[in-house]
């Protein structure tokens, strides 16, 4: 049976191609979709964990380039018992130069040194760092942000796509561009007293701020959950489109092929059986389709990431979970589309089968 | 032993099958004649189990066609049938194409039934690369490859020259001589004549 799907497959080159190729474009397209947006979801996630066990936010607001607090509270966080360490951040974009957006990150000087210097020093005050990706395009001793004139202080590199295609300068710098105080704190906590009351703490120091742990912020952060369910709507509708393609190519296949199934029938095999050829041809494409997918998906990955338009900003990540589950998908609309029509077409009485389709 | 009460068959609005009940003894060769749209085709059909008649009964060997548990299996081990076309499955070759009606069969029990039928030499090629003759036979033993103790064929010559037609009639006669109940549907009153008994048909009633 293995051998005759492949006879039957091959017997049909047209036909085979067309399975396959819109099995590949679909499977392409949502590996494509999923690994964007959990690259998206990552790199944002990685600067967040990067440092502190709390982050502070301003309270009721949904995304963190809206977020404005007061750096006031930065002494009076410090005096809570169980605090170690307490650390700005403005997350702000902006044109610079002839990049019209670019990831800016403000920082308290602790911040500073988790990025790796790779030239020149740590920004001063109407100093700049500039990431490695965007590096090259910009010219050389000073550049403008929006319409203030920053020096070049030095080059970092990162491996996450949002900081490495980005800048970086002192708070107070970032603050005056973008009209606030942080968009976020750090909070560093030396274990003795436990999370939740030091959160507690924090959270009674002004009714404009939000705390949460890194981790729960992280998993309950608005904008993270707008970028997953997009891909996935975007996915299944992939995956859909997918599917139609390949029902009705099988129908009209099955249309073409009812005498096959007809004379199956009336040598006595059962509805299974013939389900179950039409199941193995498809599996065929299927199991092809799904490793060339992944093959194109890694290889425009490959490419976005390098491309100097994009700045390293789309850094995909097809991982394993991911492929697994877009394996299952894609198992699922390769069977879908050939069982209905194949099952459809093998519940008639042979003869009909058989004259119906040598008719048609 | 093949009893028929009483089957009616319609197609659309056309009673093409009007009451129609016989019985065909077991080993008997018959021979089904009748103009081209009597309805020869359409009985041999609900005869052999592969179409549902409207109304009526068929009992084979005594069991109920209506009650048949396993209509797959009976199909598969009691019923031959060559039809009009050859119907060959075109992605396989003549061997594979034999070998699907009798999947218990050894490749060399295969290769001996088409050596049998003259046909050994095209085992390896494909439907349409024979000619009609050689795609008749191949369909015929499709249909004897599991020893069917029911054979149907509707108009096996239909395609064939004389001297085809002939060889394919011996081939029916040795079969029938064999033990092979057979049910024959064809226009041609000469070949006819070799059955054991010919039985005609009219606007789908018996004459
Ligand atoms: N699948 C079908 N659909 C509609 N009409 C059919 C079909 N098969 C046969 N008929 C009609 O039934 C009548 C009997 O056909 P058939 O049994 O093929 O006769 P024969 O085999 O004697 O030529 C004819 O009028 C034919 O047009
Ligand atoms: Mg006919």
């Amino acid at each position: 049976m293995f051998i005759h799907a492949f006879k039957s497959l091959r017997a049909n080159p047209m036909r085979t191609l067309l399975v396959f190729g819109s099995l590949t474009v679909s499977v392409t397209a949502v590996f494509l979709i999923n690994a964007i947006a959990h690259g998206i979801v990552s790199s944002y996630s990685t600067i967040l964990r990067s440092d502190g066990d709390l982050i502070v936010t301003q309270a009721k607001i949904s995304d963190t380039f809206f977020s404005d607090v007061d750096t006031a509270l930065i002494p009076k966080i410090r005096k809570i018992p169980g605090v170690e360490k307490v650390t700005a951040m403005i997350v702000g974009a902006s044109p610079v130069e002839r990049l019209p957006i670019v990831a800016v990150y403000g920082l308290s000087p602790e911040r500073m040194e988790r990025y790796r210097l790779l030239r020149g020093h740590y920004p001063g005050p109407g100093e700049v760092m500039v990431g490695r990706s965007i590096a090259g395009r910009l010219p050389m001793p000073a550049l403008s942000i929006g319409d203030r004139r920053f020096r070049i202080a030095g080059v970092f590199g990162s491996d996450t796509g949002f900081e490495s295609g980005g800048v970086v300068l002192t708070l107070k710098d970032a603050g005056t561009l973008f009209h606030k105080k942080a968009s976020m704190l750090f909070v560093d906590l030396d274990g003795r007293v436990p999370a939740e009351k030091v959160i507690a703490a924090v959270a009674a120091l002004s009714p404009k701020i939000e705390v949460k742990s890194t981790e729960s912020f992280v998993k309950n952060y608005h904008q993270f959950r707008i970028i997953e369910t997009s891909a996935d709507v975007i996915s299944l509708i992939a995956l859909l489109m997918g599917l139609i393609s390949i029902a009705s190519i099988m129908s009209v296949t099955m249309l073409e092929r009812k005498y096959e199934f007809g004379i199956l029938r009336a040598l006595g095999y059962g509805r299974g059986v013939i389900v179950g050829r039409i199941l193995l041809e498809t599996l065929w494409i299927g199991v092809a389709a799904y490793l060339t997918a992944l093959a194109a998906a890694l290889g425009i990955l490959w490419i976005l990431r390098r491309l100097p338009a994009l700045q390293g900003y789309v850094d995909g990540i097809i991982t394993l979970p991911m492929a697994v589950e877009v394996g299952l998908a894609a198992l699922g609309i390769t069977v879908l589309g050939a069982i209905l029509p194949a099952w459809k077409s093998s519940g008639i009485d042979p003869m009909e089968l058989i004259t119906r389709g040598s008719r048609a | 032993m093949i009893v028929a009460v009483d089957l009616v068959h319609f197609y659309g609005q056309e009673r093409v099958i009007d009451g129609i009940s016989l019985q065909i003894a077991p080993g008997e060769f018959v021979a089904l004649t009748g103009e081209s749209g009597s309805g020869k085709s359409t009985l041999l059909s609900i005869l052999s189990t592969l179409l549902h008649p409207d109304s009526g009964h068929i009992f084979i060997d005594g069991q109920s066609m209506e009650t048949l548990k396993d209509p797959n299996r009976f199909r598969r081990e009691y019923i031959g049938f060559v039809f009009q076309f050859h119907y060959l499955i075109p992605y396989l070759n003549i061997r594979e194409n034999v070998a699907l009606a009798a999947p218990k069969r050894s490749g060399e029990e295969i290769m001996e039934l088409l050596e049998r039928l003259g046909i050994g030499a095209i085992a390896h090629k494909m439907a349409d690369e024979v000619s009609g003759g050689q795609r008749q036979r191949a369909a015929i033993a499709r249909a004897v490859a599991n020893g069917p103790r029911i054979l149907f064929a509707d108009e096996p010559t239909g395609n064939l020259d004389s001297k085809n037609s002939e060889k394919v009639f011996d081939l029916f006669r040795k079969i029938a001589d064999e033990g092979t109940t057979l049910v024959v549907a064809t226009h041609d009153r000469r070949l006819a004549e070799r059955a054991d008994r010919i039985i005609e048909i009219k606007d789908g009633r018996l004459v």
